[in-house]
């Protein structure tokens, strides 16, 4: 589980772009390509400026319906999936 | 080096196809019939799309017989994605490249399961084919040079196949010594099915699974492959004709063929149809 | 081979001035800074860091080489180099047929440009693209626009897409387009005595040079255009990154190349489909819905 002491933040040398309310992102390393939908790139773009878990939720509780007990789940799934994907970067 | 190509070689309507939706329900893990429109089983050596795909080349800035160049590392690359089994159809004869260089690949090739039936029943089912009369659709079984998807006119997603004479299509195929060829005449697929395709799967050691092959079995089944074209329309047929399911059995040229095309054939293809047990040893018919 | 005291032509094409010892008729003359040159000489056997080793041909980053057996090698190199090394009795034509298809836009992939698989008119003062598959109809469509509604054709089989400050831009190619006889047929082109692009080769080559514009062009729209099996046209927009993989579909030559120049097509991609609306575009596959999909994509760019 995710604690909030770890604060998240983009990794840099990725390449994103924003396709209408989603955001293709191509990491130029391994070449592989990752797509968001409208919330995951949400959070991408808070993620701008180092965040941790509970500030997120926090921001996303205000902009969509979703109890915090599911939106602090689903955010905490998220980021992990997308670190081990090198697509953010952890710091403590 | 892993070879793992199997070729299902045939003149067309040969009962290639049919094997084909016998092998996708065999092989596919799905309770459902495989949909004839998606066999999912391995491709078709004139496809364009695999011959560009694992190439690179522009295929229509080039000869056809430039092409035939291609096809050997295309298929090559191709089957790297298969751990077993590579499946290809193909109608072409087992020719070579103009060079004397080989148009298979085959020093990546297991076998070959050739299909072979009856050349009168393939001149009426040819003929239904190719949207013509069994005349026009024997004349062409005769002729050498014959070649399918050679129409100059337009984009074809189909390379030139050069098919040779019926007799030099079957000789093509089983008289080369590269790599082991099963024969199998449509008639005993006809006749008992069970037994013929189980042979296949032996000569290529592919596992018996007794369950799958009973669903194999029933699926393809003529009547259920024709009922699945009428539903969902096949694209496999050429748009010539009205369906590609059609009657499929055996000696049925005897309606429709008359007497002086049923010998020009026999005197054409006679050894040939000795051979394969089409005529008597004294020559005379026996289907 | 003999080096002649060389001939040079200049011309222009995908908005590269180019001088070629090659005579290419379907190229436009042109008098700017030279910024490729095309000549005959040797071609290195082998590259020493290739990164694909394909089927007679290779690429690095910066290089390429490719074998047309038995006609001519090519040597692609840094974005500003053709070398043809013929071999004996090879026709010109077959040489000039390769080099302004397949070699020419391996030149562009190194230029850090973006071909697309794609023709292309001009509408107002932008540029309408029509991406598809080999086979579906992106020549006729454009000439049939052309002669319909009059709208100048600006590129027949391969588009070049550039961003210049974070902006996308169109650079017209060249005018000619490569037929089939049905395409002539559906284009009441018939009378007109065409050439094949090569001999044995049933493709026919159109000069459109009066009905082409040659220039830089901002885009407005890109149709994607699909066979099916369905009755009726069927146009639909494409949105959010489906626009992105539908279109990475169509970079030319993405097969041969891999991945090589995925971070320049990725950056330009972008660029060109953040300012674009995209649409793809079902059709039946046979010949009668020429007429209805002119209509329907001039429907849609009338409302635009």
């Amino acid at each position: 589980m995710i604690n909030d002491k770890i604060k998240f933040v983009r990794n840099k040398r990725l390449l994103a772009s924003r396709m209408d309310d989603e955001i293709v992102m191509m990491h130029p390393e391994s070449g592989k390509y990752f797509a968001l939908n409208p919330v995951a790139a949400r959070i991408w773009e808070l993620l701008e400026t180092p965040h941790n878990l509970q500030e997120i939720v926090s921001k996303l509780l205000t902009e969509f319906d979703v109890t915090p007990e599911t939106c602090k789940a689903q955010v905490s799934d998220f980021l992990e999936n997308i670190s081990e994907k090198k697509l953010i970067d952890k710091s403590e | 080096m892993k070879k793992n190509i199997v070729w299902l070689a045939s003149y067309p309507k040969s009962g290639n196809t049919w094997c084909r939706v016998f092998l996708a329900n065999y092989l596919s893990k799905s309770d459902e019939p495989v949909n004839i429109n998606h066999l999912n089983i391995g491709a078709i050596f004139s496809s364009r799309q695999i011959i560009e795909d694992n190439t690179g080349f522009d295929i229509s800035e080039l000869t056809a017989d430039e092409c035939d160049e291609l096809r050997s590392f295309a298929f090559e690359k191709w089957a790297e994605n298969y751990d077993e089994n590579a499946f290809v159809k193909t109608h072409d004869a087992f020719v070579t490249l103009p060079s004397g260089e080989n148009m298979f690949p085959v020093r990546k090739t297991k076998a070959a399961v050739y299909f072979i039936r009856n050349p009168l029943d393939v001149a009426v089912s040819f003929a239904n084919h190719l949207g013509t009369d069994p005349e026009k659709a024997a004349e062409k079984m005769c002729e050498n040079k014959f070649c399918l998807a050679a129409s100059k006119k337009k984009y074809n997603q189909q390379i030139r196949q050069r098919l040779l004479s019926w007799s030099g299509h079957v000789q093509s195929w089983t008289t080369q010594n590269n790599f082991p060829v099963l024969v199998v005449r449509y008639e005993n697929i006809l006749e008992n099915s069970e037994r013929e395709f189980q042979s296949i799967l032996q000569f290529l050691n592919i596992p018996y699974n007794s369950e799958n092959f009973i669903k194999a079995l029933k699926y393809s089944n003529f009547e259920n492959m024709k009922k699945a074209e009428q539903e969902t329309g096949f694209k496999e047929k050429s748009p010539a004709c009205k369906t590609f399911f059609k009657v499929g059995k055996s000696g049925y040229y005897k309606n429709i063929l008359s007497e002086n095309l049923i010998q020009k054939i026999i005197n054409e293809h006679f050894a040939c149809m000795k051979k394969y047990h089409y005529l008597s040893n004294s020559g005379e018919l026996i289907i | 081979m003999d080096k002649k005291m060389a001939t040079t032509y200049t011309y222009s094409a995908f908005g590269i001035n180019i001088s070629s010892e090659i005579k290419i008729p379907e190229f436009l003359p042109s008098s700017g800074d030279i910024q490729v040159t095309v000549s005959y000489g040797e071609v290195p056997k082998k590259l020493d860091e290739k990164i694909i080793n394909g089927f007679r041909f290779q690429i690095s980053a910066d290089e390429f080489i490719i074998r047309y057996k038995p006609w001519a090698a090519f040597y692609v190199c840094n974005g500003n180099k053709i070398i043809i090394q013929p071999e004996k009795d090879a026709d010109e034509n077959d040489i000039k047929t390769f080099l302004i298809s397949s070699v020419i836009v391996m030149l562009l992939h190194q230029r850090g440009l973006l071909p697309l698989h794609a023709s292309g008119i001009k509408v107002d003062n932008k540029a309408v693209l029509f991406a598809a598959n080999a086979g579906v109809g992106k020549s006729t469509i454009a000439l049939d626009l052309n002669r319909k509604y009059g709208y100048p054709l600006i590129a027949d089989d391969v588009t070049v897409v550039s961003a210049i400050n974070n902006l996308p831009v169109v650079y017209s190619s060249f005018p000619s387009a490569k037929l089939w006889q049905d395409s002539i047929e559906m284009l009441g082109l018939l009378n007109k005595d065409l050439p094949f692009i090569r001999k044995d080769v049933f493709k026919y080559r159109f000069d459109n040079r009066p009905a082409f514009f040659s220039g830089i062009l901002e885009p407005l729209l890109i149709f994607v255009i699909e066979n099916g099996d369905k009755e009726n046209i069927e146009i639909q927009e494409i949105k959010g990154v489906d626009k992105f993989n539908v279109l990475r579909q169509h970079i030319f030559r993405a097969k041969m190349i891999n991945e090589i120049y995925a971070v320049e097509h990725f950056k330009i991609l972008t660029q060109l489909l953040k300012s674009v609306s995209c649409f793809k575009i079902l059709k039946h596959n046979n010949s009668n819905t020429l007429n209805e999909l002119s209509v329907t994509i001039q429907d849609t760019i009338k409302q635009w």
